[in-house]
């Protein structure tokens, strides 16, 4: 067991972090669609914020255990500098630069008085690309891509989070945007 | 307490709505975390079990299970190709 103990952590990690993911930027994406009415907005950005720091939390263990993996045994740069490792290319990679991304966007609504609310709405819309980084990254890896719990859990959020991104950008949800 | 502050609104005793309101916020952020927690076990828990040492010593524990199995009851005829044991010998 301790053999595989910190592979299997990281895995796990990666998971929780991808769903948690998920299940916010749904919530973000129904919050700025203005979809939902029934429940006070304040309380989901609650949820949605929450949510995303579950998301980081878990992404932190997700590349730290890594480090403490006997058998792949990375070095620091390997984990997060992207095209340093060389292990399983461009999925790795991919991983790194959506870990990042999602990281930064995700963290600069603490400073988003320095950067203008304006400026950071915009800034915070690529959220949903570091998400689709971080999903290519799970598919394309492998581990765990061929067992069915995993494809079960993932592709039930993931076709409801790409659902709800193409009725954002197709324009879909535009009458109810220029409410706010 | 400042001039103009309601009783009972200072910052040691707030507003009995923020107060449920802040409670309620709590609750939220300690669900989530609790089932975040849940799935990392649940996810944990199913990876190990396919990992391949635990499903082959798993494998293995069924068999010897079967064959002691067998070994209580000699008089039964089998086709299966598990070895005998020195017991059924």
């Amino acid at each position: 067991m301790h053999g595989h103990f910190f592979w299997i952590t990281t895995r796990a990690a990666g998971s929780v972090c991808l769903v948690a993911a998920t299940v916010s930027l749904c919530i973000g994406l129904l919050m700025s669609g203005r979809m939902i009415r029934s429940r006070p907005p304040r309380d989901l950005r609650i949820v949605h914020e929450a949510l995303s720091l579950t998301a980081l939390v878990a992404l932190a263990i997700h590349a730290l255990s890594l480090l403490a993996d006997s058998f792949f045994r990375p070095s620091l740069l390997d984990i997060t500098v992207p095209f340093v490792s060389g292990y399983k290319e461009p999925w790795m990679s991919i991983g790194i630069v959506g870990g990042w991304a999602l990281a930064i966007l995700g963290l600069s609504y603490y400073a988003r008085g320095l950067i203008g609310p304006g400026r950071w709405r915009r800034l915070h819309r690529w959220t949903a690309g570091a998400w689709a980084l971080g999903l290519i990254h799970s598919v394309g890896e492998g581990t765990d891509n061929h067992r069915m719990w995993f494809l079960a859990m993932s592709g039930f959020v993931a076709v409801a989070a790409l659902a709800l991104l193409i009725q954002r950008f197709s324009g879909t949800s535009q009458g109810s945007l220029t409410v706010r | 307490m400042r001039a103009g502050d309601p009783v009972g609104m200072t910052s040691q005793n707030p507003h009995p709505a923020v107060e449920a309101r802040r409670r309620r916020l709590h609750q939220i952020r300690v669900r989530i975390v609790a089932a975040a927690v849940g799935l990392f076990i649940a996810v944990f828990s199913v990876i190990y079990a396919q990992m391949p040492a635990t499903a082959n010593t798993t494998k293995t524990n069924t068999k010897t299970a079967r064959t002691q199995s067998l070994a209580a009851a000699p008089s039964v005829q089998s086709a299966d190709p598990t070895p005998m044991t020195t017991s059924q010998s």
